[in-house]
């Protein structure tokens, strides 16, 4: 715990606190219903954690980015489905922040920031998902408005947020735009029996001619995959990775739990070899990963030129490590592991899907490898001497 | 603060992050591949935080960020 301050393990606490008392004893119930309670959206509206990250200028709580981190690891450790809802708002709020101008400022944060206002976050099509590059919704422009066309799949708190970030391009150029949920032309189809994620309400979004004021584009055109859509989606591996960090902790927690009581052939499951290297390798990841996410956040608050990179080591070890481990912690409670009223039969469900989420583990691998190798590589290109 | 001091801090902050030990200053980063967009949003995150100014949407040329020289032109500029 040594790389927060006093007021971030405080925070931590009642961030524990609060996952234990309002979302734990839900999560199955939730995930069985596919359905995250509009009560639970409400509580947290109340408790100021729609708005964490914003500043307080905006009505928000002013997080740090490893604040940030921490709030999602114990929101993770108890339902991956609910951390979806503070991965894809956050993602809205942060790039209205970054790229909005003051009035979009002021006409969409403080509502967020207060729960009022949900946002989702529409990029990927039933044909474009890694390879974003290839959408094809389209915005036309007629007049001063813009007319909206195409489809969005998998969209994470779709089915219930009040405002879009839409991608899509006009006359072939990226551009992101806030949809309102009741725009004319809008059909949204929620997404049933996904493996896990399964109570995140995603949506498929049907955007039939539906009229778009230019005045809800963030940003400029040409900027919105590249620049928009990068940005957000760093805020976005920040929540996997720390969502990842919790479901790891909530493994070792309940398999710890059960290797000292459960007896096998006369002897608790610890004393068994095979068992107790699983739990040591499990805690040894659970240490490994938590330095990476601390280090990355902390990387990132202080603007240093590697913050990205370091994010995304964060959340390809996070989410690998929580993919093995909760395979791991199925393994080790037996039956009870495969039965749906135990946490960890959720948590190997959720953990294979953050894999693919926020980029997959190959569009990592392919990013990372060239950065390691760039990093790494001899360099010839040097300084004219004249400088 | 000289001309000079900015692309001094500029070039260390981005050799940092490249492994490169000796930057030229009017070599194009993106063109070369030394860098990609992400970095350089966290470099303009950088450069408000470090010049005290503001990057707004409508400063994001990329002319404005290829080189140090144009970096330090654009510090200048904004301040
Ligand atoms: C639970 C859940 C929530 C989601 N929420 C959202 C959301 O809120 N908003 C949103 O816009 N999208 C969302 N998505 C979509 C998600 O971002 C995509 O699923 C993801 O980008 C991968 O795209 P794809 O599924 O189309 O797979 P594809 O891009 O078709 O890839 C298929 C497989 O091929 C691999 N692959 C692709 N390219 C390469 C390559 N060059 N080299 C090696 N392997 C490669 C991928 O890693 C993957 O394993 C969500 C998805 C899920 C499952």
């Amino acid at each position: 715990m040594s790389h927060l301050s006093k007021q971030q393990q405080e925070l931590y606490s009642e961030f524990l606190k609060f996952a234990k008392t309002n979302v734990e004893p839900y999560a199955n119930q939730w995930d069985r219903e596919e359905c995250i309670s509009r009560k639970i959206i409400d509580i947290c509206s109340e408790a100021g954690y729609l708005g964490g990250t914003v500043p307080a200028e905006y009505g928000g709580q002013g997080w740090d980015n490893l604040t940030y981190g921490i709030f999602n690891e114990a929101i993770g450790r108890s339902s991956i489905s609910l951390s979806g809802l503070f991965n894809v708002h956050t993602m809205i709020e942060q790039t209205i922040l970054k790229w909005g101008t003051e009035e979009q400022k002021q006409r969409w944060l403080p509502f967020m920031a207060k729960g009022e206002i949900l946002g989702a976050f529409a990029l990927t099509e039933p044909e474009a998902g890694s390879d974003a590059a290839g959408i094809t919704t389209e915005y036309r422009l007629d007049g001063d408005k813009l007319i909206l066309n195409g489809k969005k799949k998998w969209i994470t708190f779709g089915a219930i947020a009040d405002i879009i970030l839409v991608f899509g391009k006009l006359e072939g150029k990226p551009v992101a735009c806030i949809v309102e949920k009741n725009t004319p032309g809008l059909t949204v189809t929620p997404v049933k029996d996904m493996l896990g994620f399964r109570a995140g309400h995603l949506a498929v979004l049907q955007f039939d001619n539906c009229v778009v004021s230019k005045e809800n584009m963030i940003g400029k055109e040409g900027f919105a995959l590249n620049y928009i859509a990068l940005y957000a989606l760093e805020f976005g591996r920040i929540s996997v990775a720390f969502s990842a960090l919790g479901l790891l902790r909530g493994c070792l927690e309940i398999c710890s739990e059960h290797v000292q009581k459960r007896k096998t052939f006369d002897k608790r499951l610890i004393e068994h070899g095979a068992i107790r290297k699983m739990i040591a390798d499990m805690g040894v990841d659970y240490e490994a990963a938590k330095l990476l996410c601390y280090n990355a956040t902390i990387a990132k608050n202080n603007h240093s030129p590697d913050a990205t990179e370091k994010v995304m080591i964060a959340k390809y070890f996070t989410t690998m490590a929580a993919a093995r481990h909760s395979s791991n912690a199925v393994q080790i409670m037996g039956a009870f592991g495969c039965n749906e009223s135990f946490a960890v039969s959720r948590y190997y469900r959720d953990s294979k899907t953050m894999e693919i989420i926020e980029g997959s583990n190959e569009i990592h691998q392919m990013l990372l490898g060239k950065s390691f190798a760039r990093q790494f590589g001899k360099v010839t290109k040097i300084k004219d001497e004249s400088n | 603060m000289t001309d000079n001091n900015i692309k001094s801090i500029v070039s260390e902050y981005i050799e940092s992050s490249t492994n490169i030990t000796g930057l030229a200053y009017d070599m194009d980063i993106f063109e070369e591949g030394l860098v990609n967009s992400l970095f350089a949003i966290e470099l303009m995150t950088y450069l408000e935080k470090e010049f005290s100014i503001k990057i707004t949407m409508d400063d994001l040329d990329m002319s404005h960020f290829k080189s140090v020289d144009s970096i330090a032109a654009f510090v200048v500029n904004k301040k």
